[in-house]
């Protein structure tokens, strides 16, 4: 008699699934976490592509929250069931390409309005239209980046902008990778590789947001991971030495080309390691070694300066004269920060640099164990006290830049150099607090407790990196604007709001007009056109009567940098209905007015 | 259908050209055999071939003020046959050779045969060789005698005047007209149209500008600008000395 095949139940079917996994093979275990993590990844990066939008929404990671965080806590069942440093070294870049990737992704400009997106995109516009670098451009120099997008673009005949969007992220998910070289090569334990790796992806500044110190910063690591490789000393560093100088200033040479401020950093830092390490009586050969491969680069660098890079001679001149002139340097914190009350000041504080303060806390937790335990001369120790040393010459880099108040650089450039220094002394705290503690409760707690506190870094770095915008203190709450307006705009997309009113400004109006924008306005007509359109705009400081003035509401159609009080919706709303002044042009987000008598004013941004 | 096809092609071949090919050469010339895994032979195949095709297109940049397209590719292509040449001299007598877990030993010539097929599929696209132009084709704008150098320490006359003698050479890329402008920082303090000229045509003029007193930098900046697009598209930059001194 033929069986009826029995149809089992979903609950029948996942108590089967539960009972094989059980007995399988942890392989097993691995192998299905891991296919699992790779096809969340895919749901991601599909979801940033599907959400694609050309507005501000309240958040980056709207519509990208469930996603990101399955993926996230898959991610640590991978890393916490794997003992295979590839797989997890492989993970890390996908979860840091993702990271970095989602923000360009999902909008349709590239991310960030402020800064130096204005002066990079339009460059690698002009390179990618006329094949020559924009004479009036300050990087028309330090082309290194700006070559790699305008080069595909023409290549396969495409946008550059598209790969200005994945290039950064691609090269920060390679950071991983080049820790867990250097890792295998000193033999550190596995769990200790794992921790430094996870943490090295998460340790990177937001890469979505195009200016020189985040594309470069990759690279930074490189070198510096190179010149750590070549510290210690074991048979294959010996065989290999010729390849990983070629490799090392290979990079340093790449570093010089694509960012002035990076290259002087990297100076710093390696001269002042050399100096430290003979100071501290470290082994006097590797001393030397970092001093004279600091000279070189000193010298490699200047000398590109000023004998072909005349205008970032000239700009390094006057930054320098500004630090000495100190009335004349640009304050460090914006002073608007200081008229907030002292929660909110938190507030935003945390939502600035959380994760910088938990890495840069861990790091000294490392280094204090790190220089403990520095009286053991074996490999691993030499590797962790340059490590150590390091991190103490980018430290004092940043004390350095707080005692003499220099904010024409800003500060947070420098911060990031410390941040991506304290992955191996961050994991090193970490790993050992967490010896230590296993020694008194079982091992399955202290594994819990070690996937949880990855967890709660991941979390905490992901409210650095994407900023949740509603949750930023606001202030004016009236009848027209009873969500009040944000104090500080973390969130910065360039809307189709703002192109189709610059388009409109810069091509339908007379070219004898006086066009005057705020300071989002005028940086993005260089991020949607180019420089020569920047220029045609100017930035409105003081009212000025007879001018053409472009703005837009704070939200949607993007965000605005100037004091909330002065650029408040109340404000908005008080000039559009100003008796004399006229609307001659309204998208819905962003409009054009005609300030016949000079009233329209909008405040200074103190820091940019 | 067709042409997104050729364009998503364009752009797989265009990244592998540009972010790969030149970098996996060069690490198999470096690491020849099986010092290092697939991972990280590819992480610094990725970092290398950004360092080459950085450097090599600010080298023509500031060299030859152009980034000319089929120069790039051809100067990128040809280091990576180069570095393939000295891989596969170095790995010949090694028992490990070059290793790939699906292309063992055989991984040079299988990154050649990708490399043709990438070059092909640019060719096809009609990129690379479209733009086949010589440097000396391009506008040169420049100061006498200081030909060689962007950067300029100008003279001062009795009035106190500088003394700038540019000289502006139409190439077959941008025929003119122009115009020359000077800035001071961000303030315009001359401007003069520059007539339309044949090919290899010069037009001299000697300037004479008087210095502004309140600048910071002590240089001024000389723009040619094309009338046509009102893009700048030379500059140089001229110091002088600070009067007081």
């Amino acid at each position: 008699m033929r069986k009826i095949p029995q149809i089992c139940t979903i609950y029948e079917l996942m108590i089967a699934m539960k009972n094989y996994l059980k007995k399988a093979h942890p392989q097993v275990h691995l192998f299905c976490a891991f296919s699992l993590f790779i096809f969340l990844s895919i749901w991601t990066l599909l979801s940033a592509v599907w959400a694609n939008r050309a507005y501000q929404d309240s958040w980056i990671l709207e519509s990208l929250l469930i996603p990101l965080l399955l993926t996230v806590l898959c991610f640590i069942v991978v890393v916490y069931i794997s003992s295979n440093i590839q797989i997890v070294t492989t993970a890390t870049m996908i979860l840091t390409f993702l990271f970095f990737a989602l923000p360009s992704l999902k909008y349709i400009a590239p991310y960030g309005s402020a800064i130096d997106v204005s002066a990079h995109m339009s460059l690698i516009r002009h390179i990618a239209d006329t094949g020559q670098v924009d004479p009036s451009n300050v990087y028309q120099y330090t082309t290194g980046f700006h070559v790699l997008p305008a080069i595909l673009g023409r290549l396969s005949g495409g946008d550059p902008e598209r790969f200005v969007k994945v290039i950064p992220a691609l090269l920060g998910s390679l950071v991983p990778a080049i820790y867990c070289l250097v890792l295998r090569r000193i033999e550190a334990p596995t769990d200790l590789n794992k921790i430094i790796i996870v943490l090295s992806g998460l340790s990177l500044p937001p890469l979505y947001s195009l200016n020189g110190t985040t594309f470069t910063t990759p690279l930074f690591v490189f070198f510096f991971c190179l010149l750590l490789i070549r510290y210690f000393e074991s048979p294959w560093i010996q065989r290999n030495a010729f390849a990983l100088t070629v490799l090392l200033l290979l990079v340093g040479a790449t570093i010089i080309i694509w960012h002035p401020s990076s290259s002087l950093v990297l100076v710093f830092i390696t001269i002042t390691s050399g100096l430290l390490a003979r100071a501290l009586g470290f082994s006097n050969d590797k001393g030397e070694a970092l001093w004279r491969i600091g000279l070189l680069i000193l010298v490699g660098t200047f000398s590109y300066w000023m004998f072909k890079a005349d205008l970032v001679w000239e700009h390094f001149v006057r930054n320098l004269y500004l630090t000495l002139q100190s009335e004349l340097t640009p304050d460090l914190v914006p002073k608007r920060l200081f008229e907030l009350s002292f929660v909110e000041q938190i507030q935003i504080g945390l939502y600035t640099h959380v994760r910088d303060v938990l890495f840069i806390g861990m790091g000294s937790l490392g280094f204090l164990l790190q220089m403990r335990a520095s009286s053991h001369a074996n490999r691993g120790n030499r590797v962790g006290r340059l490590l150590a040393i390091l991190w103490l010459s980018s430290l004092l880099m940043v004390t350095v830049i707080f005692a003499a108040g220099f904010g024409s650089q800003g500060y947070r450039r420098f911060l990031n150099y410390i941040v991506v220094f304290s992955p191996w002394l961050a994991g090193f705290g970490m790993w050992s607090s967490m010896k230590v503690f296993s020694a008194q409760v079982p091992k399955a707690k202290t594994t819990f407790m070690a996937a949880g506190s990855l967890l709660i870094i991941i979390l905490i770095s992901g409210v650095q990196l994407f900023p949740y915008q509603p949750a930023l203190p606001a202030i004016s709450v009236t009848e027209n604007n009873d969500m009040g307006t944000p104090v500080m705009w973390m969130h910065q997309v360039n809307t189709s709001y703002q192109y189709q009113m610059l388009d409109y400004a810069l091509h339908q109006l007379p070219e004898n007009v006086k066009l005057t924008a705020d300071y989002v306005g005028q940086r993005q007509s260089g991020i949607f056109f180019n420089r020569q359109a920047q220029s045609r705009i100017q930035r409105l400081e003081t009212p000025l009567a007879g001018s053409v003035v472009l703005l837009h509401w704070p939200g949607q159609a993007g965000p605005y940098f100037e004091q909330a009080g002065s650029r408040s919706i109340d404000a908005i709303s008080n000039w559009r209905s100003y008796p004399g002044i006229m609307t001659i042009y309204d998208n819905g987000g962003s409009f054009i007015l005609f300030d016949p008598i000079g009233v329209v004013k909008v405040s200074r941004v103190e820091s940019e | 259908m067709f042409d997104s096809t050729i364009q998503a092609n364009l752009v797989i071949a265009s990244f592998f050209l540009v972010l790969f090919a030149p970098g996996f050469s060069l690490t198999l010339l470096l690491f020849p055999g099986s010092e290092i895994d697939w991972l990280e032979r590819f992480t610094l195949a990725v970092i290398t071939s950004v360092a080459l095709a950085s450097l090599i297109g600010a080298a023509l940049l500031v060299t030859f003020d152009a980034l000319i397209l089929s120069w790039f590719s051809f100067i990128l292509i040809g280091f990576t046959l180069l570095f393939m040449c000295g891989a596969w001299w170095r790995s010949r007598d090694r028992d490990d050779g070059v290793t790939l877990a699906i292309y063992p030993k055989r991984n040079t010539w299988f990154t050649a045969l990708v490399l043709c097929i990438a070059l092909m599929l640019i060719t096809l696209g009609g990129q690379t060789l479209s733009d086949l132009r010589s440097p000396l084709q391009f506008t040169e704008f420049f100061i006498e005698p200081g030909q060689s150098s962007r950067a300029f320490e100008a003279e001062v006359d009795v009035e106190g005047k500088l003394i700038i003698p540019v000289v502006v050479k139409a190439g077959l890329d941008h025929p003119g007209p122009f115009q020359i402008e000077v800035y001071a920082e961000q303030e315009k303090l001359w401007e003069s149209a520059v007539p339309d000229m044949q090919p290899n045509e010069s037009w001299n003029q000697t300037l004479r500008i008087q210095p502004p007193s309140n600048t910071r930098a002590n240089a001024l900046h000389l723009y040619l600008t094309s009338e046509v697009d009102k893009e700048p598209i030379r500059q140089l930059t001229v110091w002088f000395s600070d009067k007081d001194s």
